[in-house]
């Protein structure tokens, strides 16, 4: 079982803004976090990253705390967040040589791998460039060549299909496919229904802070049967009926 | 749109108001006052020993002339977002332009005047010029500029032929061949000619269409205004300047030198960024440069001591926060590497360049010629000075 979040609640300050999160995500699998702006996805993930410290609960990857041995949970994990993030003083090849350096990998596979992914994503001529003449989508392409070269066992995208085009967007997901296949764990957070819906093994659906259900998409057809047929559907009415409830 | 550019020029003067408030404090003052008295007195001097009739000097007045005329260019003052929110009145925008035409001309009018008030008792001297040609030479002047500026604004429209040799032309051989027949051949005829000129420009005008060249407007004017502030950065910190990110390719020996393996990562990184980021690369080189000029001039050992610690000092001071330079990067946090590793490559970098720093301010101390023994007792100061900085202070400041 790769990441394993159990009971756990945490927040900013004193105040907790996720409360008693329970879920999996499982070797092989994709599960999508899905829910409204504000519901709790990115404080979610920041707690998995270990970027804040839970109030209560634990979260593990590979049976392992981040209190346990802290380099080597964070070796396991690479993240694509949610807005590209680089350097501004160095170039992309130094970028992928930073990833290389930070998670000790083995330079010449990594750079293979780095050298395939950069062709797919045709950066591969801009190797010297400066992330200031980087396009917004470019950048995003940078941070999954440097996630995709670790050989993490988890992977954790916050909103990744923004700013890429549809070409892009089919290249990720045939990545994210190829990861799955060699048994590692992706958990994504979109706000792009479709998508999940198609490729995603199973859904997380956060509302305030909690888990409002978890399951694959036969699971949620059947389980909210009078809402919809696809998940856009579904959710867009729980979202509305929980809106009425306020 | 009239009152449009006065609101924005409003704007602009209070903002140049703010930085010229530092720029003439009571020292720069003092030290201007001072620095236009020796120049004066340089240039009195100087006029003492011009006699009139010498080849270069109608030389030097046209390059002064030439020089001068390409100050004070055409302030559009136009803002990024004008592109989205002004362009629906497009149509209006003409007589915006206009008055910033003549603002920029009137203010071209006043640059030119000093110019030629300081050129003309040399003028006088050397080409034995009365009053009434002075004052012609200063109109022919004001016809160059008016066709410098006015070119300046036609560039602005998307169907003016711009290029590099239109300006060459327009600003630099237009004007040299004026002044060179004003001087070699007759004043009239100069008037005639910039005249001639100025006619043709404006027929070449009257023929565009209105449609502005937004992306030209804008970089232009940020051109313009990134020029003022760069001065402005001189005395104080102005924020819209923004130190590019260099290459600097003559560091890549040092860089490579740096083995890329897992302890090295933030080696690299702080090393990286301390070269190529144009702040800090900026404030390290003036404080050796300073001190190292410092040192080679001052005489007397005890002050130079005093001198070699505070410069390193100084240096490590500034140098020590940039530990924190990549705290709002999420990597940084999320990458496998514990803080000791982290501080302890941090510690290298900032050791590497102190000891740089030694050796020059150690080089500074031989050029001045202090005795070796004393230059010895230096480096061990400076060397415990470094290591002060960059271990206990450094631990005390950033380990919780």
């Amino acid at each position: 079982m790769s990441l394993k979040v159990n009971k756990l609640t945490g927040g900013y300050s004193s105040i907790p803004v996720l409360k008693n999160e329970t879920f999996d995500v499982k070797d092989g699998e994709l599960v999508s976090l899905i829910g409204l702006n504000g519901s709790g996805k990115s404080t979610t993930i920041n707690h998995i990253m270990g970027l804040m410290t839970p109030f209560s609960g634990t979260i593990t990857v590979n049976g392992i705390q981040i209190t346990d041995n802290i380099e080597k949970y964070k070796q396991q994990i690479a993240y694509i967040p949610e807005m590209p993030i680089l350097y501004n003083e160095l170039t992309l090849r130094e970028h992928i040589e930073t990833t290389i350096m930070a998670y000790n990998l083995d330079s010449d596979d990594a750079w293979k791998r780095a050298q395939k992914l950069l062709k797919i994503f045709r950066l591969d001529n801009k190797l010297d460039w400066f992330p200031s003449n980087f396009s917004k989508g470019m950048r995003q392409k940078v941070m999954i060549v440097c996630a995709f070269i670790t050989d993490a066992k988890l992977f954790v995208i916050d909103e990744p299909f923004l700013g890429l085009d549809p070409l892009a967007v089919n290249d990720l997901l045939q990545l994210i496919n190829e990861k799955k296949h060699e048994g590692a764990s992706i958990l994504m957070s979109t706000h792009v229904l479709d998508t999940a819906e198609k490729y995603c093994d199973r859904f997380v659906l956060i509302n305030d802070g909690s888990i409002s259900y978890e399951g694959s998409m036969n699971e949620i057809k059947q389980h909210f049967n009078d809402l919809g047929h696809s998940l856009n559907e579904i959710y867009l009415a729980l979202a509305k009926k929980d809106d009425n409830h306020e | 749109m009239n009152n449009f550019f006065k609101h924005r020029l409003g704007l602009h003067f209070k903002e140049m108001t703010r930085y010229l408030k530092y720029v003439f404090n009571d020292f720069f003052v003092i030290a201007l006052m001072f620095f236009i008295g020796a120049l004066g007195l340089v240039y009195s001097n100087f006029l003492k020993e011009v006699v009139g009739g010498l080849w270069w000097e109608k030389v030097v007045i046209i390059l002064v002339l030439v020089i001068a005329l390409q100050i004070c260019g055409m302030a559009a003052l136009i803002k990024q977002p004008d592109k989205v929110f002004i362009a629906p009145k497009e149509y209006e925008f003409g007589s915006y332009l206009k008055s910033s035409f003549y603002y920029s001309l009137t203010l071209a009018f006043l640059f030119e005047a000093l110019v030629v008030f300081i050129l003309m008792p040399f003028v006088s001297i050397s080409l034995h010029w009365n009053g009434i040609q002075i004052i012609e030479l200063f109109c022919l002047i004001l016809i160059l500029k008016w066709l410098i500026l006015k070119n300046n604004w036609a560039n602005f429209y998307l169907d003016f032929p711009k290029s590099i040799f239109e300006k060459v032309i327009v600003n630099l051989i237009i004007p040299a061949i004026v002044l060179i027949v004003t001087l070699y051949v007759n004043l009239s005829v100069g008037i005639a000619l910039a005249l001639f000129f100025s006619i043709l420009l404006q027929l070449a005008l009257n023929r565009l269409a209105n449609l502005l060249d937004w992306k030209y407007l804008i970089d232009n004017e940020e051109r313009r205004m990134a020029n003022i502030y760069r001065f402005f950065s001189l005395f104080q910190d102005v924020p819209e300047v923004k130190p590019k990110v260099k290459r600097r390719r003559w560091a890549s020996p040092l860089l490579k030198s740096v083995k890329t393996i897992h302890n090295n990562t933030f080696t690299k990184l702080y090393l990286l960024t301390f070269i190529r980021d144009g702040e800090i690369s900026s404030l390290y080189f003036r404080l050796i440069i300073i001190g190292f000029l410092v040192i080679v001039f001052v005489k007397n050992n005890v002050l130079s001591l005093c001198i070699y610690d505070l410069f390193i000092y100084l240096v490590g001071f500034q140098l020590i926060p940039f530990y924190k330079i990549f705290d709002d990067n999420v990597f940084v946090h999320i990458y496998p590497i514990s803080e000791k590793t982290r501080m302890y490559n941090f510690r290298i970098v900032v050791r590497t360049m102190l000891s740089i720093e030694i050796l020059v301010l150690t080089i500074g101390m031989l050029i001045s010629g202090t005795s070796i023994q004393f230059i010895g007792f230096a480096l061990i100061v400076g060397l415990f000075e470094i290591y002060c900085l960059t271990g206990p202070y450094l631990k005390s400041k950033f380990e919780n």
